[in-house]
């Protein structure tokens, strides 16, 4: 993803998927593990059980999943399939990702009426919040403590990082205000620093 | 519905596809005015549920737009001659589903392959870097609304009276009360808070006013509950499927 134009696969990525199948596969039991939000269960399947991905890479294709249209987890999907098998690789992956989920959920639609009001769905759906919530800060926390090696500096990445974090909870600034302000300070600054590493 | 109902249906989500930046669940409402007010294809109680099963269900809260289609299918089924009845809901939750992936799956694809192509560019590589800050800072932004969510006790429905439009409290779904007709009442607590969300995959643009003392139960508020925002908090979190 970031070396040399010549080398097949990216030196610094453990593993990968060795075909299409396995890709679906293990799409499919991430997917499987996710109430409420995959991308938790995303990050810790393919970076830390299986090691597919390191943490700046896994930050790297989210952030462009998150920048494009689509679902973010669709698009992560959909990116990282491409990047190991092509177009192939993508729709395993995405497939993976949503063909177990929704014939489950197709079948439990059919057999049960879980509206709303009937008294333990909320409970079940706040339950549900709750461990998502957890799942996410985890995710995040380790995101944040690989942000140490990048570009910007400790410092300053950190820091960007907590501003965002900042405006948007208390803030309660607009996600793509925040994602335009922060990401164009961020890449600013990035291109400075190599600019200044290129001239050197 | 006729085939050129069926038509208009996948043309709407083919339009909202690249509208969704930021999650599937910023589509909801637009689903909800379109499908449920607008054109009738699902109602009210039928659209909730489908929101509130795929977010209790395994696997990315996208699938909800799946099972409204699927839902569409057996609503027309009903009417429809028996020859075709068996293969509605499935037509509907592949014209749903695909429609509102295809482009922006295509999208995505051919930006992938573009920035791979182009990966030694200098602006290409600042880019990639440049959002891990914003990535970090979204996840954890995501992991607070959640959180205090749940500490402040249950996901906030977002939803609304049709009639005053003032939302669902977070400390009392009681604010809004069914009566014994199974219609909802808004019954005031005097100076207690109302808090809204905002659709938008916005994580909790939450707007804290006071309510104006008033009587305690609002005559004119006696309407059916209209969701017409994203129905939990969870869902309004940026980093959700």
């Amino acid at each position: 993803m970031s070396g040399p134009a010549n080398l097949p696969a990216p030196a610094s990525a453990a593993r990968g998927p060795r075909n299409a199948f396995e890709l679906f596969v293990a799409f499919s039991v991430l997917s499987m593990q996710g109430f409420g939000g995959v991308l938790g269960v995303v990050q810790r399947e393919l970076v830390e059980r299986r090691g597919w991905l390191t943490h700046e890479q896994f930050i790297e294709e989210w952030a462009l999943a998150q920048v494009l249209p689509g679902p973010n987890v669709c698009n992560l999907a959909l990116m990282y399939g491409q990047r190991q098998m092509g177009g192939l690789g993508a729709l395993a992956a995405l497939g993976g990702l949503l063909a177990l989920p929704l014939v489950t959920l197709v079948a439990v639609a059919s057999t049960v009426r879980a509206g709303a009001d009937l008294p333990g769905v909320r409970g079940a759906l706040s339950g549900m919040g709750a461990v998502t919530a957890g799942v996410i800060a985890g995710a995040a926390f380790k995101l944040l403590w690989s942000l140490r090696a990048h570009t910007l500096g400790a410092g300053p990445a950190v820091g960007l990082a907590m501003f965002a974090t900042g405006a948007l909870s208390v803030g309660h600034w607009p996600l793509l205000a925040v994602v335009a302000l922060v990401g164009g300070l961020g890449f600013a600054g990035t291109v400075w620093h190599m600019h200044r590493g290129r001239r050197s | 519905m006729t085939a050129a109902d069926w038509l208009h249906f996948l043309a709407l989500h083919l339009s909202w596809s690249l509208l969704a930046v930021g999650g599937a669940m910023t589509l909801a409402p637009g689903l909800h005015r379109e499908l449920v007010i607008d054109r009738q294809w699902l109602s009210e109680v039928q659209f909730q549920d489908c929101v509130t099963l795929a977010q209790a269900t395994p696997g990315p809260n996208v699938l909800y737009i799946a099972l409204a289609g699927w839902t569409v299918g057996l609503n027309a089924a009903s009417t429809a001659p028996a020859a075709v009845k068996v293969f509605l809901p499935g037509l509907g939750l592949l014209l749903a589903l695909g429609g509102v992936l295809l482009p922006s799956s295509v999208l995505t694809v051919v930006i992938t392959r573009w920035l791979h192509h182009h990966r030694e560019r200098l602006a290409v590589r600042a880019f990639r870097q440049a959002m891990a800050p914003v990535v970090v800072g979204v996840m954890m932004a995501t992991a607070v609304v959640l959180g205090s969510a749940v500490v402040r006790g249950g996901p906030c429905t977002g939803a609304r009276c049709t009639l005053c439009g003032r939302p669902e409290s977070h400390r009392g779904q009681r604010d809004h009360r069914r009566t014994d007709a199974g219609e909802s009442a808004l019954v005031d607590r005097g100076r207690g808070r109302h808090r809204s969300v905002a659709c938008g995959g916005v994580p909790g643009l939450t707007r804290t006013r006071k309510t104006p003392d008033s009587p305690r139960v609002t005559p004119t508020c006696r309407q059916r509950m209209n969701v017409a925002a994203i129905p939990t908090l969870a869902a309004a979190a940026p980093a959700g499927a």
